[in-house]
This record gives C-alpha cells, structure tokens and sequence, in this order.
C-alpha cells in the first residue's frame, strides 16, 4: 500500500471527528452556551462593561478555545490510533484537518452565541454600543486573527515533546519555549532602543513566528514517528 | 511470521523487563502467552505490535521492521488491550462503520455471528450502556471480524462469564483462518489450555520460554505419583506428587498448563 493516500486520510479523519466530537448535539450546545457566557462574563467583566472593548477580547479568547481541541486530537491518536492502519504521515495531516474543521466549527458557534450574548447586553449598556455586536465581522474583522491557527503547529510539537521526551529529561521542551521567548524580547529591545522602528519590529516578529510555525510542523512529524505507548500498564 | 531476534526493553535504563528474547510468531498459530504479575506479558505484547520499539533487537512482521509502522504491517495486526476505552454515546455501528474501514479483510458476516453467539444483537445499541464484560464480548467479536494475520489479546476474557468464555474457545475454532496467527495473554491458563498451540512463558528475569504443545508433550510426560524421584518438576497433591518427567518412550500425554508453567517459572524446565 502506498504511504500516503488522500481517501485513507480522510477516512482517518472521519474517525477521529466522529469519535472525539461526534454524538449528542444538545450536549455539544450546552457545552458552547457554557463556555459562552464564561467568554462574555469574562471580557465584559474585564472592560468594566464596555461592549466595544469587549469585543475585541472575547474574539481573542473565543480563538484560544478554538485551537485548544487540538490537544484532544493529538492524545487519542498517541493513546489509541497508532495501531490503525494509516500512515504516520496520514495521521499527522488528519490531526491538523481534524484540528482546523473544529476549531473553525467551534468559533463560528461561539461567534454566534458570544455575538447574542453581547449585543443583548449592549441594550442596557452605558454609553450605548453598536447594535447589534457581530463578532469577527465588519470592524470587528482583523487578518491577524488567522495568525492563531499558527499556534496549532506549536502546541502539537509542545505535547510532542512532552510525551516523547518525559523519560529523558525537560531540556528540549524548555528550549522549545525559551529560544523563541528569547527571540521576541529581542526585538523588543530593539525596538525600545530605536534600533528597529514599528513597521520592522512586525515584519521581524512575523519572520520569527513563521520560523517557528515551519520548523515545528516538520520536527512534530519527525517526534510523531517516534512515539511510543510507553506507560508500564499491568504486565 | 514475526521474528524476535535478541530483543530488550526497558522503561527505566539498568532494569529490563524483556530480555535478550528471540522467538518466532508463525503462521496458522494460536499462542497462549503467560507470566505472573508484572513480568511483561503486556510490554512483549506491545513490542510485538509496535507500539513499543525496542531498546536492543528488531522485532520485523513478514519481513518488515515493527518500529517503522507501515500501512501493511498496521493492517495485518490487531489488539486487543486488557483496558480500553469506548466512546459512551456512540453506537455499535457507528463505532466498526468508522474503523473497520481500514482492514480490507474485514468481515461483517464474522462479527454478526460473534456478536449473536455473545448475545449482543442491538448493533444500535450506545457503547456506553455495554457492561465490562459486553464491551468485551464487542471488542472481541469485532477484533476476530477484522481478518488479520496476526492478532494479539491482552486478557480478552476480563469481566466475562462462563459460557461466554466457552463461546470465545468456539468462535475462535470457527473463525481464525489457517493463516492468521494469535497471542493471548492471560492469567487464567484453563481458559485457552485447550486451544493453544504454542507455550510463551515470560519468565521473571524478562527472559522467554517458547514451545509447541507437540514438542512437550514428546518431550516430557505428565502424572500423578506417590513419588517425586526421577521428576524434573513434582508439586504435592492430596494422591501424592503430580509429576512431570523427562518421556523415556512412554506414549505422549497431554501436560497441564499449571505444573508446565510452574516448572517454567521455577527453573525445572529450561
């Protein structure tokens, strides 16, 4: 069989969604209302009430929530799926197809139950906000937004390293968080010491973040290769 | 066939848990895998599927290395882990329509007829409402449907009631084609003394015992005694001494799986 079929990673993605996310939709829409009202107390709280600010903040966190099913993802194919019949390539692209198909589903319900919340709450608000609140539409739209998706490829590579390297020590997966921790101060300071004007701070923080995407997309394949089921279960 | 040749594991450097095993998994077999508690049954299971690699040795499945994880290889293995987890609102179908998609020898016919010979017959029926011993009686029926060449059981017969085990023994008769191969890992020797065809004893230094059924009971012959002399292995009963004996011509008898594996285990039997 050839090593990479697109049907088989698709059919390996079908599994996953079907048995991570599938079944009941009631309980997949009291989980969106609670996690809702949790984003919409949260931010307005955090904006003494100020819808418009608010809005910025809860499509932040309604984002965050969205790439975090990744984590899910990624620990039914170590703890269950390295069996099943695919290859680690075709599994590796499942999880960012899973990844990707949730977290876009899970933002625009969000979206759309946080975008209710927000614009019932405006009508009682003090100074008035735009009415109705459309979260992630017109002005409230900004391209950087996309730009989290990026961090799916870090987190993947994060648990990679936990997982696999738990037997030999913390160093890679402090690494992992110290270099490019390291790499934006710098360009802080850079910036702070007139060194770097704005427009190039941005431009090099983005060459960075791009680094880190690409590089964390290829050594999460190379770590996915190498996992192993190595809890000692009852022999 | 899956060749073990010098294979070694361990999870903590110093302290193996498999050690220095080579043994051959051949075709058309069924392996009664034993061992007491915490001597590695589980781990030389994993090795065998590749879900561990090992730290020395290579472990190849029709030729190819394990640690790689071709589709091929992956297609031509099934496990069945002692301890699983089933999605609880999914239902029976849903759960073999989503995965039994990859092993093109799958067969509905097989777990129709497994599944009826357990009494499970509500396909509709959500995972989560199965008991410990349906799920199972569902794992199992769905594992023998999926028509691999090798299949690995880590005590498949957990939480499982009497006839059901008897069921398991028939279904097994029925189901495994002349080329597929299994290993079942369980403490409960009497459940598969019957059907095994091949003895793997994990000793408790890592180390592996590996016979044929036919080769020991050539080898050694098996009775009740009022003495111990002349035994490689005795152990005290209420008649006197159940003995096993080097078979010096006399007709070849069928060996208990209790005194072999304690002869195993304490050294008589090398």
């Amino acid at each position: 069989m050839n090593s990479f079929s697109l049907r088989r990673t698709l059919l390996f993605s079908r599994l996953q969604a079907g048995e991570i996310f599938g079944g009941g939709i009631w309980k997949k829409l009291k989980v969106i209302l609670v996690i809702s009202v949790f984003i919409v107390l949260f931010s307005t709280l955090l904006n003494a009430g100020d819808i418009s600010g608010s809005a910025g903040y809860a499509q932040t966190m309604i984002l965050v929530m969205a790439i975090i099913p990744v984590t899910a993802i990624l620990s039914d194919l170590i703890s269950v799926r390295l069996l099943t019949p695919a290859s680690t390539l075709e599994k590796y692209i499942s999880v960012y197809i899973v990844a990707l198909s949730a977290g876009a589903a899970a933002s625009v319900a969000l979206a759309l139950s946080c975008s209710t919340m927000l614009s019932l709450i405006s009508l009682f608000s003090e100074p008035p906000a735009e009415w109705p609140v459309l979260l992630f539409i017109g002005g409230n739209f900004n391209i950087a937004y996309i730009l989290f998706f990026g961090l799916i490829p870090l987190i993947v590579y994060g648990e990679l390293i936990r997982v696999r390297e738990r037997a030999r020590g913390r160093l890679l997966l402090w690494m992992t968080i110290i270099v490019p921790a390291i790499s934006f101060i710098v360009i802080i300071i850079l910036g702070a010491a007139d060194m770097l004007d704005k427009h190039e701070m941005s431009v090099a923080a983005g060459g960075i973040y791009l680094i880190l995407v690409i590089t964390s997309t290829i050594m999460a394949y190379r770590l996915l290769r190498k996992v192993e089921l190595d809890r000692k279960d009852n022999d | 066939m899956i060749e073990l040749s010098n294979v070694t594991y361990w999870y903590e450097p110093g302290k193996d848990v498999i050690q220095n095993i080579s043994a051959t998994i051949r075709d058309g077999r069924i392996y009664g895998l034993f061992g007491l508690n915490g001597s590695g049954k589980t781990t030389l299971l994993k090795l065998m599927t590749g879900l561990l690699f090992p730290k020395e040795g290579k472990i190849l499945c029709e030729g190819e290395d394990t640690v790689l994880r071709k589709v091929d290889t992956l297609a031509d293995i099934a496990f069945m882990p002692a301890e699983f987890e089933l999605k609880s609102s999914e239902s029976i179908r849903k759960y073999v329509s989503l995965n039994s998609v990859f092993y093109p020898l799958f067969s509905r016919q097989v777990l129709e007829d497994c599944l009826d010979a357990f009494g499970i017959n509500t396909p509709d029926t959500a995972l989560g409402k199965l008991s410990l011993g349906q799920k199972h009686k569902f794992m199992l029926a769905f594992i023998l449907s999926l028509g691999t060449k090798f299949i690995f059981l880590d005590e498949p017969l957990n939480g499982m009631d009497l006839p059901s085990r008897t069921a398991f023994r028939k279904l097994i008769a029925r189901h495994l084609r002349e080329d597929q191969s299994m290993v079942i890992s369980t403490h409960v020797m009497t459940d598969v003394s019957k059907i095994v065809s091949d003895v793997l004893i994990v000793r408790n230094d890592g180390t592996l015992f590996c016979d044929s059924t036919v080769n020991l009971s050539q080898r050694y012959s098996y009775g009740i005694s009022d003495t111990d002399s002349g035994a490689v292995y005795a152990e005290n009963c209420a008649e006197g001494y159940r003995v096993l004996r080097m078979n010096g011509g006399f007709p070849e008898s069928e060996i208990p799986m209790d005194i072999l594996f304690n002869a195993v285990i304490k050294g008589a039997v090398k």
